[in-house]
């Protein structure tokens, strides 16, 4: 049993009262604006039992399928997701190369699932008919996706009962789910409904099932529902699962059956392993969160107290044995977590998370969420110097917990829209690593990596294939995850720099409430944002998110000298005057010497993406001095940039969108540099090195590591014997 | 022994500065050879780009990977340059070590001249005992460490066991390590018995040096490892002196690179004083044999009345 984290926090006295100044200034409290309950569309009732030798699940289901739309449904489609690893012709396996994260698919690891029967709960037998069907690439030997024709259509807002037996032969794990020796990850392994749309959801101009195969870079969809597994396998495994265990029994043939029971999710996955060390700890609302951090939300979103508290939660890790250590690591990402991500979106609804540390060789489960169940990931090198301060393991713990907000509870379609679970996850997990442990997630021998630097090393210019918004099996090579995560957190830090900070903690919080236990696309976050931070941003979205594009300002050019005496010929006829170079350099050594030519400057700014945000420029003159100006245009294209929002301190004007401009500037001082975006608001941008320039060059960096240099060649010389 | 050897190695150095200067100014000739290139090139990438101000201070990631993006060729350019020079320092530091040796085994001519003679007469035969033992050395490594890479990726796949995997890892490591580690003594030993010997053939001294190195291993670890540690304590004031100052300014850069020369030129005089250990290690494991004064034939006196 581990005690519950210790935290240092300031004494009671100042605590309160701090708490009752702020509780002056907070708003009167309002009821709670958390829904507290799903809908509940599929509800599971499951027996399975594991045959560890055979790596089987033999399984039954009691399925309840409420038809949510308004109109009668004639048919019902599964996901059979472990179909995707039964052989080489599978879509996912022709579109990963048999590879997922690096990791291969072990040499005849191959698994699937066949539904031996499927009843309607009066008995009429529904597997005639069915069909595979491939929604998405026409590939006949893909059988992830099973389409069920009923005799009776399901009326709208009715519902059927279904039993369902199903046999299944976990893979080998390389790709989430499966086995590896004694150990077990199951996810994914029971015939699921797909998610029924009705016309008007997500943008759908008529209803239908969205059911799409298993790709390699698609994850997953389904609706809400309730979910009681009953799990049989021998009893010298510790079992974890997706909820609350309710029910333990011994049987006479040497096995356990364990009853895992939860309501108001999409999913169910469980673990075995008899090697598990399970650790618990509880999160507690009063203690693991100060009266201070409470009342710095309730005044960050505008909220009440009351609004802002969190419930107590069970953490429970399953650590592998040689990763005993790192056991209090895992419980303190878990709590922060559950405190940050309940404080800034809305409390974690559920009475239980797991944690889960897959074995060493079973890395392809690692990483990975659902619901109230995560599997992290770490290595024995990380228990001990120098590796104790890579923070590896506390990031996957905190991603995936994420996951139980943007894609559990906020139930995205991950096929169509990643971005808007993966990105926002990262983005999220961002901001509770730099709360919790500060801006470095590596610290590795003088190296230091903070979460950002993930993001930006893979933002570059080579990225400008892709929209965010695609399809997950619709991207181009290589980019599904950069452009599902590191490109979204940018995008949405940027968009934190237009709005604001606190508009932006209230459009996620908002966000979360409204689509909590429902299935937003898109646009409904984009609306969100309009409504919360009181400006149409759609002229961003278009951009950022659904067009292909990369954004990159620069300053190309800056010029700074002394303005010139005009010389040659000037005037017509008779009245034609002459001022010879040498006459003009006479006068302008007489204008220096009585106190000074004035100073032109010129500034050459360009955009060498597509993406065209409003920016401004800051110039630094000789002297010390300093201007800020935004960049406008008297001439502006088309009726969108009427609604273009100015930046805080813009002049009233229209932003500048064009590709090019040249600013040119007359006065006292010397200009010294200029730079685009001086304050790091478009994080966006591929490249910040281009954003400034200066009229003349400093070469004190390139010294210091011109020396550095030739001092590792000269060690390197040593080396081979010099 | 191992005292003893060291001793004579220190003394060798202190009697020879001029060696440990002249060692040093040839490495730093060579890395300035392509260093300063590749300063200009960062000057003319950064000198005028404010963003890479953070550069000054120490090493930036944010600003190494807008760098990278910005000249893509950059790092690649800088990699095939070092592996130029780490080419040209192989021949070059065959010739030194040729020059070195010649200069701490005689004292009949001037330092230039011994140092040019050693430098010019033994770099033929020095890089064929380099390439002769880098080419058996890359082969035993592979013979002895693949086999136990393999079973690491086997142990990796199959084994659950973490612990089994690093510890095959490990081995495989050290093991080609260690090939590598005696593989270099052999070399440093036959090298100074072709200096003192002067053979035509490298061969013999070669299969000598490997012999007289596995047959007194400690005496030669012992030797390297004391001028190791000897190494490691300058590079531990090198490293302490860099982390408590940062070179950000003109003059601090300037004092960096003062006491990164100090440091290359006492690993000078450390390399110096490694020759001198060796050569003193060989004559007492394989002493030359003493010249025997040939026999002078008895003198008969000569009939006669004797001389005045």
């Amino acid at each position: 049993m581990l005690l519950a984290a210790r935290r240092s926090r300031p004494s009671a006295a100042f605590g309160a009262s701090v708490l009752l100044a702020l509780l002056a200034a907070a708003p009167p409290s309002r009821a709670d604006s958390l829904p507290a309950r799903a809908a509940h569309v599929a509800d599971y009732d499951m027996r399975v039992r594991l045959d560890p030798d055979a790596k089987t699940l033999d399984g039954e289901q009691r399925i309840v399928w409420r038809n949510p739309s308004p109109e009668p449904v004639g048919e019902l489609w599964f996901h059979l997701y472990l179909n995707a690893f039964k052989s080489s012709k599978s879509t996912f396996f022709v579109e990963s190369g048999g590879q997922l994260r690096g990791d291969g698919m072990p040499e005849d690891g191959w698994g699937w699932v066949d539904v031996r029967s499927v009843r309607r709960a009066d008995g009429v037998l529904l597997a005639p008919g069915a069909t595979f069907e491939h929604p998405d690439d026409g590939n006949a030997d893909d059988r992830t996706v099973w389409r069920v024709p009923l005799p009776e259509p399901v009326p709208a807002g009715g519902e059927i009962a279904l039993d369902v037996a199903f046999q299944a032969k976990l893979p080998r794990i390389f790709a989430r789910t499966g086995y590896f020796r004694d150990y077990f990850l199951v996810g994914q392994w029971f015939p699921k409904l797909g998610v029924y749309e009705p016309a008007g959801m997500r943008g759908r101009a008529t209803g239908g099932w969205n059911c799409h195969q298993f790709h390699a870079n698609s994850e997953f969809y389904a609706d809400f529902g309730r979910y009681r597994v009953e799990i049989t396998l021998p009893k010298r495994f510790v079992v974890g699962a997706t909820g609350k265990r309710t029910e333990r029994r011994e049987n006479a043939d040497g096995t356990s059956t364990h009853v895992f029971e939860q309501a108001d999710v999409i999913d169910f996955a469980w673990t075995a392993s008899p090697r598990f060390l399970e650790v618990k700890s509880t999160f507690s609302a009063e203690k693991d969160v100060t009266p201070q951090e409470y009342a710095e939300t309730a005044k960050l979103l505008g909220r009440s107290l009351d609004e802002v508290r969190l419930s107590d939660v069970e953490v429970t890790v399953l650590l592998q044995p040689q990763r005993a250590v790192q056991a209090e690591r895992h419980v303190k990402a878990a709590k922060a977590a559950i405190k940050w991500f309940g404080l800034w979106y809305g409390r974690y609804p559920y009475p239980t998370i797991t944690v889960v540390d897959p074995a060493y060789g079973a890395g392809g489960s690692g990483g990975m969420e659902y619901p109230t169940f995560i599997t992290a990931g770490t290595s024995s090198r990380f228990n001990r110097w120098p590796f104790d301060r890579v923070l590896f393991p506390e990031a996957v713990t905190v991603h995936e917990f994420g996951h139980q907000y943007w894609q559990s509870m906020v139930a995205s379609n991950e096929f169509e829209e990643s971005w808007l679970d993966e990105g926002f996850t990262t983005h999220s997990t961002a901001k509770v690593m730099a709360r919790t442990y500060g801006p470095w997630a590596v610290q590795l021998l003088g190296l230091r990596i903070g979460e950002s630097h993930t993001s930006r090393a893979g933002n570059s210019a080579d990225r400008m294939f892709d929209a965010i918004r695609t399809p997950a099996w619709g991207y181009s090579p290589g980019n599904y995850g950069f452009n599902s995560y590191g490109r979204t957190d940018l995008t949405l830090r940027t968009l934190e720099a237009l709005v604001g900070t606190e508009a932006m903690a209230r459009v996620m919080r908002t966000y979360h409430e409204r689509w909590r236990f429902r299935h937003p696309a898109s646009e409904d976050f984009y609306a969100v944002v309009a409504e919360v931070a009181g400006r149409d941003a759609r002229w961003f979205f278009d951009q950022a998110v659904e067009r292909p594009g990369i954004l990159d300002d620069e300053v190309a050019s800056v010029r700074s000298e002394r303005v010139r005496e005009p010389r040659g010929v000037f005037g017509e006829g008779e009245g034609k005057t002459t001022l010879s170079t040498k006459e003009a350099r006479q006068k302008e050594r007489e204008a220096d010497e009585a106190g000074g030519r004035p100073w032109r400057s010129t500034i050459v700014v360009r955009r060498r993406g597509e993406v065209r945000l409003p920016v401004s420029l800051a110039l630094e003159f000789e002297g010390g001095k300093s201007q800020t100006m935004s960049l406008l245009d008297l001439d502006f294209e088309g009726a969108r940039t009427e609604t273009m929002p100015l930046l805080d301190g813009q002049k009233d004007g229209r932003p500048w969108l064009g590709r090019w401009k040249r600013i040119e500037l007359t006065g006292e001082r010397r200009l010294v540099s200029a730079t685009v975006d001086p304050e790091n608001r478009v994080a966006i941008d591929v490249n910040r090195l281009n954003n400034s320039r200066r009229v003349e060059p400093d070469g004190r960096a390139a010294a210091h590591w011109g020396v550095r240099w030739v001092f590792w060649l000269q060690q390197m010389l040593a080396m081979v014997g010099l | 022994m191992i005292a003893a050897v060291t001793r004579e190695g220190l003394a060798a150095a202190r009697r020879t500065p001029r060696l440990a200067v002249t060692l040093w100014l040839l490495n730093l000739a060579l890395a300035l050879a392509a260093g300063v290139p590749g300063w200009l090139v960062l000057r003319s990438a950064i000198g005028v780009l404010p963003e890479a101000d953070p550069l000054r201070h120490g090493l930036d990631l944010g600003v190494l990977i807008d760098l990278v993006e910005m000249r893509p060729g950059l790092l690649g350019g800088l990699a095939f340059s070092a592996l130029g020079v780490a080419c040209l320092g192989l021949l070059l530091g065959a010739a030194a070590t040729g020059g070195a040796l010649e200069v701490l085994t005689s004292r009949d001519e001037p330092f230039a001249h011994r140092f040019g003679r050693g430098a010019g007469r033994f770099f033929g035969r020095f890089v064929r005992a380099g390439l002769l033992v880098g080419v058996v050395t890359a082969v035993v490594v592979g013979l002895l460490a693949a086999p136990l890479l393999a079973l690491c990726a086997r142990l990796r796949r199959e084994s659950g066991s973490e612990l089994a995997t690093n510890a095959a890892w490990a081995a495989a490591v050290l093991l080609g390590g260690l090939v590598v580690l005696f593989a270099l003594l052999a070399l440093h030993a036959a090298r100074v018995r072709i200096v003192r010997e002067d053979p035509r053939r490298v061969l013999p001294l070669l299969r000598s040096g490997f012999a007289v190195v596995l047959g007194h291993p400690a005496k030669w670890l012992g030797t390297w490892g004391v001028n190791a540690v000897l190494g490691a304590l300058a590079l531990g004031l090198y490293v302490a002196f860099r982390n408590a100052v940062p070179a950000g300014t003109g003059p601090l850069v300037l004092l960096m690179l003062v006491v990164q020369q100090a440091f290359v030129l006492v690993r000078s005089w450390l390399r110096v004083a490694l020759l001198g250990s060796e050569i003193a290690l060989v004559q007492h494991l394989r002493p030359l044999p003493v010249a025997k004064e040939p026999s002078q034939p008895a003198v008969e006196p000569l009939p006669g009345p004797a001389p005045f």
